[in-house]
């Protein structure tokens, strides 16, 4: 029968996926005892763009709000870090704490305004925040104006420290995503993503779903903006504030594949390795990539993703709910 | 016999383009009212009204004895309206179980495992067991239709709206459909169904309304609706327009 065989193909998915994870897992976490400091500085940057891309994949890809503003939040972790380790001398790990708390903050208090923004509204009102936010950072002297802040702890961090934290914040922003998604929050999210008119009528409360999606990307991005700036070790408002950030994460997600958490992680290990590839041409990197990434929405609009999952039913994460037969069979009864 | 649903003088329009100028009619609880009407007289615009996507410029809905037309959508679909989309809107990327358990989770606010059961219970309803791990965007007309009224269901509705769910099909699978509208009125539920097909409202509904120039032109048994000459003006007419 051809149904009991697609449902073992399906029961032993799971064993596939725990295998795939662990071996993940084991290289990630080994990687920087067997790697040279080549691999682990790029591996860092994979790490922390993954987890950007899966916080934008979260806004654009499940809850429909395409921004255009998510550098506001990098800018705020990017600073956070920088006020808590420079200015108030406190240790360091409090300031991707801050970072986080101030980005939510800040994301509940510009929804007011932008949530009542529909579509492209959505899309510039986001923009012009972020905008916003760096020409106030320009003019304020608290945060050094336009000359911002060397991060000095960055120098005394070893490349596997550095590399550490930023596998930290992926595995917050991979977990959070996860965790989502299979539950019940999860589910209208999904629906979400593939109808919201629907999804609507089946019961599904749009302005809040997306607001809560809204204040969790706000938190992780901030605190990638942290490790992100961590790394860089140097901030100021044009560059903490820049689109660039943004722009970085849309390639991602669509290179990827929107609305598929596996998506973003190869969307970033992609985006870094062009931009290394891509590093000598560097006043043309952006547009370069801007092209691939048009190409690939008019040949691949569902991403890297969607043509593994045209092939495979692909569930790494186990984010999908499946029925046995048998289950309808108990209670044929009634 | 109580009404369970009661329009009173609804209008809209769109610019200068008045839809729906009055209309008026009940349905009893239990009861399966018939809308049939030309192409582009508003039928799913009523139907947009009462789930709450449109707002009316006018008029009433009362609904089990309160008016509804401030709810929102959401609080609708809690209070017991669901409807199906005239082109089934279904969640593609989702399975169809997953179509169904979310519109259970979120229609009944129930917990995924209380979900599953009902879930479960949809899928026989709607004859899709077979194809419940199948994403849904993968489906044919019939299978889709049949989903659209299983996430229809999911919210446990006192009153179904269906637009259109025999549309398109074989004469033999409009059968099926018309099978499964009867069980779901067996089981208590008020329904108010739209269809082109005259023979399919003859057979599956207690009464039917005409709804054409804006109006409900005429409501009554499938047998005096079809005696009426208005019906016969109204699609005469029509079809000289096109
Ligand atoms: N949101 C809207 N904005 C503007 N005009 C609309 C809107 N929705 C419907 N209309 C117009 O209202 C009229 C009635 O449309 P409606 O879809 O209700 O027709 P219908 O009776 O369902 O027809 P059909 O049998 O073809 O489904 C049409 O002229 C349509 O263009
Ligand atoms: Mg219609």
């Amino acid at each position: 029968m051809a149904d009991k065989n697609m449902l073992k193909q399906k029961d032993a998915m799971p064993k596939v996926r725990w295998i795939s994870l662990a071996v993940a897992v084991v290289v990630l976490v080994s990687l920087p005892f067997w790697g040279g400091d080549y691999i682990v500085n790029i591996f860092t940057l994979i790490l922390m763009y993954m987890a950007i891309g899966e916080m934008w994949n979260l806004l654009g890809g499940y809850a429909g709000l395409v921004s255009l503003g998510s550098q506001a939040f990098i800018g705020l972790g990017g600073y956070s870090l920088a006020i808590v380790s420079q200015v108030l001398k406190l240790p360091f790990l409090l300031g991707f704490l801050l970072a986080a708390i101030v980005s939510v903050i800040f994301a509940l208090l510009i929804s007011f305004p932008i949530f009542n923004m529909k579509d492209v509204y959505f899309t510039i009102g986001t923009w012009l925040v972020a905008e916003a936010l760096c020409v106030f950072f320009q003019t304020w002297g608290f945060v050094n104006y336009n000359v911002g802040f060397n991060i000095t702890v960055a120098r005394t961090l070893g490349a596997t420290a550095m590399y550490f934290i930023a596998f930290g914040v992926a595995v917050i922003a991979l977990l959070a995503v996860v965790l989502i998604l299979r539950s019940k929050f999860g589910l209208g999210l999904m629906a979400m993503r593939d109808n919201e008119a629907a999804s609507e009528i089946r019961g599904v409360k749009l302005y809040r779903s997306k607001l809560i999606c809204f204040l969790i990307s706000a938190a992780i991005t901030g605190l990638a903006g942290a490790a992100l700036y961590l790394n860089l070790s140097y901030i100021k408002p044009t560059v903490g504030f820049s689109i660039d950030w943004t722009v970085s994460m849309v390639f991602i997600a669509v290179i990827g594949g929107m609305g598929t958490i596996e998506g973003p992680i190869i969307g970033a290990i992609v985006f870094v390795i062009l931009r290394q590839l891509l590093y000598n041409f560097s006043g043309f990197s952006m547009l370069i990539l801007g092209v691939i990434a048009v190409v690939m929405i008019l040949v691949a609009p569902k991403g890297i993703m969607g043509l593994i999952n045209k092939k495979s039913g692909f569930d790494l994460f186990g984010v999908k709910r499946k029925v046995k037969i048998s289950d309808f069979q108990t209670n044929e009864d009634n | 016999m109580e009404a369970i649903l009661k329009v009173k003088d609804l209008g809209i329009a769109f610019g200068g383009n008045k839809v729906l100028d009055s209309v008026n009619f009940y349905v009893n609880e239990g009861e399966v009212l018939g809308i049939m009407g030309p192409n582009g007289a508003g039928k799913t615009v009523l139907l947009n009204i009462i789930s709450g996507i449109l707002k009316a410029d006018h008029g009433e809905i009362i609904f089990l004895g309160q008016n509804i037309l401030k709810e929102s959508i959401t609080a609708r679909t809690a209070m017991g309206i669901g409807r199906t989309f005239q082109v089934p809107r279904a969640f593609e990327h989702m399975s169809v179980y997953e179509n169904i358990l979310a519109s259970v989770v979120y229609g009944q606010k129930v917990s995924e495992k209380a979900a599953a059961v009902k879930a479960r219970e949809i899928l026989k309803l709607v004859k899709l067991e077979e194809r419940a791990n199948e994403p849904a965007g993968k489906l044919r007309l019939i299978n889709r239709k049949r989903l659209e009224i299983g996430a229809a269901l999911a919210s446990d509705p006192k009153l179904l709206l269906l637009d259109e769910v025999a549309g398109g099909l074989t004469n033999a699978e409009v059968n099926e459909i018309l099978e499964i509208v009867k069980t779901i009125k067996g089981r208590g539920v008020s329904i108010i169904w739209i269809e082109h097909i005259i023979q399919t409202l003859m057979e599956g509904t207690d009464r039917i309304m005409l709804l054409a120039n804006g109006r409900d032109l005429l409501t009554d048994t499938p047998e005096e609706v079809m005696k009426s000459s208005i019906v016969n003006e109204v699609y005469m007419g029509a079809e000289e327009d096109d």
